[in-house]
């Protein structure tokens, strides 16, 4: 590479060895922000255009009606076992996984994850939901099958399951390393061009560098939080396939030395479990999942019960408590693992969902400034090679 | 401004606005939430305000 090409990327011009847009550090970074961006022009066009739409997933997942309305949200409710039997009475053949309650976002509603009877994952489960009042079902839903969801498995797995993910972490990878290498690239280039300036009237090729530069310093912070998680979420699946390989691992051990219950009726119902585990919640916690035994999220003998805070980060972080499907005496109460609250954090982080409207306002304006710069970053690449490609035959020719 | 405090300035923004983004999170409604999204918003608005001022 050149000093007469890192002159035309960062127009410099005469001033770039003064700047430093000549020294090797410089020269590598040029080339790492160029090639990372160019690798991940395409995938990251499609994050961009998915991402957008996942933004106001609740608002589109409220629209379209996947989760119905309960008919009266502040009316007493049923025991969550009564709701869970009338969903399993209605789909004969089938066992309930876990099942789901958010009050917030719907509030009376019970979501029951069912599957065949001898399943033990969530691979093939299916959404119902019960009313918690009446405590009869009112309604299914294939995540799979809807627009959000559809979306959300290009976004977050490519269609290939846990493999898409670490590509997707790729990805993040890439450009995390083309903002941190643009920044470099920026340096020389701020010293001589005033943030904010912008070269209207001397060719496009000048205008859309300096709107190139001037937006990527403006979207840097945003890109920085959102590509950082990315690559998190990336490893969500490895994460807790680490877990289930060594704390719950360890209890599926000691749970292994037990007699199993039977995971289809277990003799503590899903209202005692949760009964113990409200028992120890502290500040406030309440459940809002309850697996069931014989999961990939639980043991042979005992229930996962997830309680979450009410505010602020307490609202997105869970404790487990791990109740004996037997007695209904809770086992154990625990936090997770750093490496999963780092992930758990991660999500609402790179979907901005948890600031109402104009924090998804926010997300949607750097998600497409981004994708402008994308792809006006790919253009400047294009533009470069189809001028000296046009520029090589006349330097041949004698003067 | 010398082109050594702008780059400053811009990276010292961007960690502005990624500490409002992540400060969100931690706080939950209220004023504090108000701000923190100011703090947020600050690098997209005050690119705002330096393209209005380069505009011819």
């Amino acid at each position: 590479m050149t000093t007469k090409t890192i002159s035309t990327e960062t127009d410099s011009g005469a001033g770039a060895a003064k700047t430093g847009a000549s020294s090797r550090w410089f020269r590598f970074n040029l080339w790492l922000h160029r090639w990372t961006s160019l690798i991940a022009t395409v995938p990251f066009l499609v994050l961009c255009l998915s991402g957008t739409v996942l933004i106001f997933h609740e608002e589109i997942d409220d629209a379209t009606g996947i989760v119905p309305t309960a008919q009266a949200a502040d009316a007493p409710q049923r025991p969550i076992a009564e709701g869970i039997a009338n969903v399993l009475a209605a789909h004969p053949g089938e066992r309930a996984l876990s099942i789901g309650i958010d009050p917030e976002h719907h509030p009376g509603v019970l979501l029951v994850v069912t599957a065949a009877a001898a399943e033990t994952t969530f691979d093939h489960a299916t959404l119902r939901f019960a009313d918690l009042a009446t405590a009869q079902p009112i309604g299914e839903s294939d995540p799979a099958k809807t627009l959000t969801g559809f979306l959300l498995e290009l976004h977050a797995q490519w269609f290939l399951g846990p493999l898409g993910e670490v590509i997707g972490a790729l990805i993040a990878l890439l450009v995390f390393l083309s903002l941190l290498s643009g920044l470099v690239v920026y340096a020389p280039y701020v010293k001589r061009i005033a943030f904010g300036v912008l070269r209207r009237g001397r060719g496009a090729r000048l205008l859309q560098l300096d709107l190139h530069n001037f937006i990527g310093a403006i979207v840097l912070g945003w890109a920085l939080v959102v590509t950082v998680t990315g690559f998190l979420l990336g490893f969500s699946t490895v994460a807790i396939m680490v877990w289930q390989a060594t704390e719950l691992g360890a209890m599926r051990a000691q749970a292994g030395r037990m007699a199993p219950v039977d995971a289809l009726r277990p003799p503590a119902d899903a209202d005692r479990a949760i009964a113990a585990a409200l028992a120890k919640a502290e500040d406030g916690r309440q459940v809002t999942s309850l697996i069931f035994p014989d999961t990939s999220f639980s043991t042979p003998r005992h229930y996962t019960v997830l309680l979450n805070g009410r505010s602020g980060i307490e609202r997105r972080l869970f404790t487990a408590a791990i109740v004996d499907a037997g007695s209904g005496e809770l086992t154990t109460y625990a936090e997770p693992p750093t490496y999963l609250k780092a992930i758990i954090l991660s999500e609402p982080l790179h979907f901005g969902d948890y600031g109402g409207l104009p924090l998804k306002l926010l997300w949607t304006a750097c998600t497409w400034l981004t994708l402008f710069i994308t792809a006006n970053g790919a253009w400047l690449w294009w533009d470069r090679r189809r001028r000296r490609a046009a520029k090589a035959p006349l330097e041949g020719v004698p003067a | 401004m010398s082109g050594r405090r702008t780059l400053w300035w811009v990276a010292a923004r961007a960690l502005i606005g990624a500490g409002g983004i992540v400060g969100m999170l931690l706080v939950d409604g209220g004023v504090g939430d108000g701000l923190l999204f100011l703090l947020a918003a600050s690098p997209l608005l005050h690119g705002w305000w330096r393209w209005q001022r380069s505009r011819p």
